[in-house]
């Protein structure tokens, strides 16, 4: 089934057509004749679902299609004008230029695609000054974010000598070698074929780094062999190695190895990646020194570094809330490792269809959790969590409704009024939901309703207003979202008031009836509503029918009169 | 012949000329922002709800539209009452059995099976239809709007049900009402012959004669009205009953408008939980030892193979250090004596280890111990 794109009504009936049809001809005939010209220019669009980005829309549908048609709404590009949308473009050289080199062929893919894709129409360079406001704001966005989630290569371009080195810059970085646009990384194989020499101890004279404080033991990898983990957990296995920061926090800088062999990494090939593809610049001992204050901030910056492999998923970030409050400057925004961890990183998706597994919806709950623990309580208590804890894989994990990696802030006008598509993803599938023995109509009978007309209505023309007409979860709960039977549950009268009263305060007890839950009118329910639905359904096309034959019968006569006045006149 | 032809017949005041168009103008307004609701799923809808600004505007002029069509109907209330109590005037206006007659007639003669179409007076049962239309409709679209504007103070006095019956008929009956204005009204007044009385006043005698032919014998015999001296006083008695019907009628209009606040106007939080929260990290874990450190052989050997050889080991002795055998740790490193038998405080590993400059740590306990085996003079065995 596909998504749908807006709450729609599931009840077309040749009485509704025949309805538009004749508000058609209302229109042209009581409005202004530009209004009938713009009517008929609309059929020849595309159809109106495609105009309105959704915030369920993939970054790539949606600015396309918004610059094909021309029609997009004024306030709709600041949904997609992201602080990393002016980076692509500057990656782009850097990762096409990386992809031919020898030293990891095979992951790093980088597509072109994915370039054209973020260089749309924000990139004031290539829409050819269309829009050359933003243009000049894109500019100095991308010098000003080029922070944290650059890559050291391309953080630092040639010719900048104010910058401070790195510690993750590689140590060759002050060449200048014939490669101007990249610095050379310690994964390029060597120019000149050298004996895979191990590890070397050199000399005691200090050797070029600028962190040599001490000028003994200054241990350097002379030949082009990379250090090996092995190498590395001849000290970092040791249980007790700790390292203390700046801000004085002690960290623990042992390396479970047995830990990391079952991770997706130290599984990778024979051997397992090697440390320092992650631990960049960390090829030498004593080690440079950590610049980072805070154990925070060390995390943060190692998660860069999973960029160099992971490029198409921080493309995918690139909308992602983390990423936007961490370039807002809070630090507790999650970063790669915090769900993804260090050492033990999993597989949580097919690797050929790329779909997430089926089993792991709890673990990543339990990412989740790590700073959202008090939603995970409420959740874990949900019809929903208890559900996928008892390793269910039909109910929703967190990801399932707020996604993975373009995670959207639930704070937004656009994700409230959007929010009852997230519901549909699974509540209108009816394959999914018989399973259950839940009704699909409840989308249908809550765009029938008040307030999911207005909802559905707001989707379209005010598609980032707040707007308080409630939507699923204001009913029904978010994270503690309980089945409608039972005790406590929304379907109970005496709780349903208060549910109503909380957005109608003076409602009593019949009120709650105004409401049909989500039933279609039927004589057993809501007798009233069924009469009357019925004598509309039948009564319009009979009186109306009724006065049309009288009026085609006139027609009729009226003829007969002209043929009968032109005899005369002959 | 000709002059007859060609003279026309006064037929609506200014004053009823002005109250059809207040009508056309809140029917039409409430046709189009209410459609848009009905049909809210059609891009037409959705067009004009933009143009007008936006759903919550589109809302309120309908209910403008709806206070308009209130305050018309209190006002034809009035000028009903005045023509039939001070002006006397005959109620030719309702439906008689002669109009049910009349419209079977006209069906039979439009089909040609009847030679003549049947006479009618100064209002016609096409006329007497829509009128009546328009009067039940706007009661049922008074009725049921009130209890979708007020759906609390609805529901207050009858049952919940009630609402979702009244959204029905508002909208059924809406619906009915456009298109009956559309196929009826329309067609007589417009398409079949455009009829100017509305705008003008006057109907010329042709179309007098073809549609009202009772009316134009009746007006090209004019009576001398009877003289009617009780008129002044009626006239007197019904404005001031209507005047004040009215102005109460008009007073509960304006209480209504803003009678009940349906629903707050803040969205509330859907719930109340700390977003950011969490876990504690775990602590850094320091693996003590915890065996009797009493010689070399008998425990401080294993605890450098477990602990120190990582790095001081043989393979990369770190400050030269090589911690695998007895005698490489009393051979010390480069620069500081390791292990000084007797003397803890000359012993590198003791006062590098305590100095918090290493790397890996011991437990107190294990350091501890570390140092009683040198004080006893580091025991091989």
């Amino acid at each position: 089934m596909t998504a749908r794109k807006y709450l729609t009504s599931h009840q077309p009936s040749a009485l509704k057509l025949f309805g538009i049809g004749l508000m058609l001809i209302g229109v042209g005939l009581f409005l202004l004749p530009e209004a009938h010209a713009q009517t008929l220019g609309s059929d020849d669009a595309p159809p109106e679902v495609t105009r309105y980005t959704s915030i369920f829309d993939s970054a790539v549908t949606a600015q396309p299609q918004a610059q094909a048609t021309g029609n997009t709404p004024a306030g709709a590009p600041t949904r997609y004008t992201s602080i990393f949308d002016a980076q692509p473009a500057a990656t782009s050289p850097e990762t096409v230029t990386e992809a031919p080199g020898e030293a990891m062929p095979e992951e790093s893919p980088t597509p072109a695609p994915q370039v054209t894709r973020y260089t749309s129409i924000f990139d004031g360079a290539q829409t050819g000054g269309q829009q050359p406001a933003q243009a000049a704001t894109a500019v100095p966005q991308a010098t000003r974010y080029t922070s944290i989630f650059d890559s050291p290569t391309q953080a630092q371009p040639a010719g900048q000598p104010t910058r401070v080195p790195s510690i993750f810059d590689s140590p060759t970085s002050g060449q200048p070698a014939g490669q101007p646009t990249r610095v050379p990384s310690i994964f390029d194989s060597a120019p000149g074929a050298q004996p895979a020499a191990t590890t070397t101890i050199a000399p005691a004279a200090p050797i070029g780094s600028i962190f040599d404080s001490r000028p003994a033991d200054v241990i350097r990898f002379e030949g082009q062999e990379p250090p090996d983990r092995e190498y590395c957990l001849s000290c970092h296995a040791n249980p007790n190695l700790v390292m203390e920061l700046p801000s004085g926090e002690v960290i623990s800088v042992t390396v479970n190895e047995e830990e990391y062999l079952s991770s997706v990494h130290g599984q990778h090939g024979k051997d397992g990646y090697r440390c320092i593809r992650c631990h960049t610049g960390m090829n030498e001992y004593p080690h440079p020194e950590v610049e980072a204050q805070s154990a925070r901030e060390l995390t943060i910056e190692l998660s860069t570094s999973c960029q160099g492999c992971h490029a198409d998923k921080y493309d995918e970030m690139v909308d992602d809330v983390h990423v936007a409050l961490l370039a807002s400057g809070n630090e507790n925004a999650a970063v790669c490792s915090d769900c993804h961890t260090g050492h033990a990183v999993q597989r949580l998706t097919d690797e050929t269809t790329g779909q997430p597994l089926p089993d792991i919806g709890d673990e990543s709950a339990a990412m989740c959790a790590t700073c959202h623990s008090e939603i995970y309580a409420n959740y874990a208590q949900s019809v929903h969590g208890s559900a996928v804890l008892e390793g269910n894989p039909d109910a929703p994990t967190c990801a399932d409704c707020h996604g993975v990696h373009n995670t959207q802030g639930p704070s937004t006008g656009a994700f409230r009024l959007f929010s009852p598509q997230i519901c549909a993803t699974c509540h209108a599938d009816e394959q999914l939901m018989a399973k259950y023995g839940i009704s699909t109509d409840v989308f249908d009978t809550y765009v029938a309703d008040f307030h999911g007309t207005t909802v559905s209505i707001f989707q379209r023309t005010a598609p980032d207003q707040p707007i308080n007409a409630p939507v699923c979860a204001d009913c029904h709960g978010v994270h503690n979202i309980m089945a409608t039977s039972g005790e406590g549950s929304i379907a109970i009268k005496e709780n349903l008031v208060a549910t109503c009263q909380r957005c109608h305060p003076g409602a009593t007890t019949n009120f709650p009836d105004a409401w049909m839950s989500h039933y279609a009118p039927s004589l057993e329910r809501t007798p009233l509503v069924a009469i009357a639905t019925a004598a509309y359904t039948i009564g319009i096309p009979a009186i109306i029918g009724g006065l049309g034959l009288f009026v085609l019968s006139d027609i009729r006569r009226r003829r007969v009169e002209r043929r009968k006045e032109r005899q005369h006149e002959d | 012949m000709k002059t007859e032809t060609q003279r026309k017949y006064f037929r609506f005041p200014l004053a009823y000329r002005i109250e059809h168009w207040v009508m056309v103008a809140s029917f039409t307004t409430l046709a189009l922002t209410g459609l848009v609701q009905k049909f809210a799923q059609s891009d037409i809808s959705i067009w004009i709800i933009n143009a007008l600004g936006g759903l919550t505007n589109v809302r309120i002029i309908h209910r403008i539209g709806a206070t308009v069509l209130i305050l018309e109907a209190i006002y034809h209330v009035g000028l009903l009452g005045y023509n039939l109590f001070v002006r006397r005037y005959s109620p030719d206006l309702l439906l008689t059995r002669e109009d049910l007659r009349n419209a079977l007639h006209t069906f039979q003669y439009n089909l040609g099976w009847r030679k003549e179409r049947p006479k009618q007076g100064r209002y016609t049962f096409e006329e007497k239809f829509e009128y009546f239309a328009i009067i039940w409709g706007t009661i049922v679209m008074i009725v049921t709007g009130f209890i979708l504007w007020n759906p609390i103070a609805a529901t207050s006095v009858l049952p919940g049900e009630f609402v979702p019956a009244a959204k029905a008929v508002h909208s059924g009956e809406a619906l009915l009402a456009v298109l009956a204005i559309i196929v009826w009204h329309m067609y007589h007044v417009h398409i079949r012959k455009f009829n100017k009385s509305m705008f003008t006043g006057y109907l010329d005698a042709e179309d007098m004669l073809e549609e009202h032919p009772l009316e134009l014998e009746a007006l090209n015999q004019p009576v001398e009205p009877e003289p009617d001296p009780d008129r002044p006083r009626r006239r007197r008695v019904f404005l001031t009953v209507y005047g004040i019907v009215a102005a109460v009628l008009v007073a509960v209009v304006a209480y209504l408008i803003t009678f009940e606040q349906t629903a707050i106007e803040t969205i509330e939080p859907i719930e109340t939980v700390n977003v950011f929260a969490p876990l504690p990290p775990e602590p850094v874990q320091i693996v003590s030892f915890d065996r009797p450190l009493n010689s070399w052989e008998d425990g401080v050997g294993e605890l450098f193979a477990t602990r120190c050889t990582f790095c001081h080991g043989a393979r990369m002795p770190l400050s030269g250090l090589n911690l695998t055998n007895y005698d490489a740790a009393i051979l010390g490193g480069t620069n500081l004596p390791a292990i000084t038998p007797n003397d803890p405080e000359n012993s590198g590993i003791i006062t590098k280890l305590r100095s918090g400059d290493h790397p890996a740590v011991l437990t107190d306990e294990d350091l501890a111990g570390l140092e009683a085996w040198i004080k006893a003079g580091a025991p091989r065995e």
